[in-house]
């Protein structure tokens, strides 16, 4: 019993407490990654933590109040929608909550005076009209292939997610590089046209706060991928362990992220509208009718 | 030394004024983000936002529309922070010198740190510049925590 409590509970404490630091490395790898591609030597892989450290040490300019609260309720409901992922909780009720977090961002830039705030809100917003439907979509398929919101059912379930559900997959990787605000939908932090959009007014250990709230994002969007495949696979006469599988679709996921944030360049608002929503939606309606039509779907 | 003065010397960000030269220096500036010199390898981000800067890096005279802007720019800028003047006109005025726009060099608007020569500056130049403004950054900071604990001592 203890044993259990050890493994159901200590895990996922640990990840929680190591994840900003797995989330910060995987963005310094991919600074590097990235500045290779270019053929540039780059920044060294611990280059994010260097820029927090240094902005905690910095003098914070405040513009007004709000700002401040609603960028500190960004990283708490990023942390709380984490926590809720690696304790597996309802899975409905933890994208919910990573979706407030956006909202916390989007009121923060409203809240502001400057003009790049606002635009940026505005197209954070739009970003959120883009992924959230197509990310509760999956995530209602996922529930009527599971027969249950909860994530451990997806862990109890007779075949991995990736067999049933190998479109709404595919949809979630196109909306990948919204949640990880990278090319070629890093529309709200366009950091060319609008400086930092939602991010432009903070300073100092509020800035701070923020990149450390994104190294929790990125671990909790390859966690959210990596749910896909938690099943022990037998290759051969060989098994997988499932904590594999799951290393490696994370993996998979990010490597994604790098070769199309290089590849591709800005979309414009509406462009991203259209085609990603687009899409999307006929991959999963198509992942829908597979389900429906091969009876794999528990009411 | 702290860990935040070790990542202060790691991570300057850097903003880009150009303030009415011939564009000469600009491109130079640029030409340290390409791949043969790299400034990013000491942690360098170019921001377009003077509230996350550290580096102001300011290029040509100071046209006298553009004192207002500049000192703007610089106020917005949270402490410690540090102005190198990229170009000798930039430093003194360069050839434009005496001409009737401009207000001569950048310290007749706001302190500046560290001067880079040259017409146009080489990029090496610029990296030397900003190497030496990385010193100055801890120390400004240092001296801005005396100056707030000797305040500190007055009022009590
Ligand atoms: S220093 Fe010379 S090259 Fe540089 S901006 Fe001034 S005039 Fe142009």
């Amino acid at each position: 019993m203890a044993d259990n409590i050890l493994i159901t509970y200590g895990v996922p404490l640990l990840l929680l407490i190591l994840s900003p630091i797995i989330g910060g490395l995987l963005i310094g790898i991919d600074r590097k990654v990235t500045a290779r591609i270019q053929n540039r030597s780059g920044p060294p892989i611990v280059q994010p933590f260097y820029d927090t450290f240094k902005l905690f040490g910095k003098e914070d300019k405040i513009v007004n109040k709000t700002y401040l609260v609603f960028g500190a309720a960004y990283l708490l409901t990023v942390i709380l929608s984490l926590a809720l992922l690696l304790f597996q909780y309802d899975l409905l009720i933890t994208t919910f909550i990573f979706g407030l977090s956006f909202i916390f961002l989007v009121l923060a830039g409203y809240s502001t005076r400057s003009q790049f705030g606002n635009v940026g809100a505005t197209r954070e917003l739009m970003q959120m009209l883009t992924y959230e439907p197509i990310l509760l979509f999956a995530v209602f398929l996922i529930r009527l292939v599971t027969g249950s919101f909860e994530i451990e059912s997806i862990y109890s379930a007779a075949q991995p997610l990736l067999y049933t559900l190998p479109l709404a997959l595919l949809a979630i990787f196109i909306i990948l590089p919204i949640k990880a605000r990278k090319s070629p939908f890093d529309i709200a932090e366009a950091h060319q046209e609008i400086a930092q959009g939602p991010e432009t007014e903070y300073s100092g250990k509020y800035l701070g706060l923020l990149l450390t709230a994104h190294f929790f994002e990125m671990f909790f969007i390859l966690w959210f991928v990596s749910l896909f495949f938690v099943k022990d696979v037998a290759l051969g006469g060989l098994v997988i362990p499932g904590v594999i599988m799951q290393v490696l679709m994370m993996l998979v996921a990010y490597v994604f992220l790098i070769v199309v944030d290089n590849a591709t360049a800005r979309l414009r608002v509406d462009q991203m509208l259209k085609q990603v929503f687009i899409v999307g939606m006929v991959l999963l309606i198509i992942n829908l009718i597979y389900i429906i039509v091969t009876g794999r779907w528990i009411a | 030394m702290s860990l935040t003065e070790i990542s202060r010397k790691k991570s300057p960000w850097v903003i880009h004024v150009g303030t009415g030269g011939c564009n000469g220096c600009d491109l130079e500036i640029l030409a340290c983000l390409t791949p043969r010199y790299d400034v990013s390898r000491f942690g360098v981000m170019s921001t377009g936002n003077p509230k996350h800067a550290d580096v102001m890096l300011v290029v040509g005279p100071v046209t006298i529309k553009y004192k207002e802007i500049i000192k703007n720019l610089y106020d917005q800028m949270p402490d410690p922070k540090v102005v190198i003047s990229v170009g000798t006109c930039a430093s003194t005025g360069g050839i434009y010198q005496g001409c009737y726009g401009h207000c001569g060099g950048v310290d007749k608007v706001v302190p500046v740190d560290v001067y880079v020569p040259g017409c146009n500056v080489r990029p090496e130049a610029v990296i030397d510049g900003l190497v030496l403004a990385l010193d100055i950054l801890n120390e400004k900071e240092r001296k801005i925590l005396e100056e707030k604990k000797a305040k500190a001592k007055g009022a009590a």
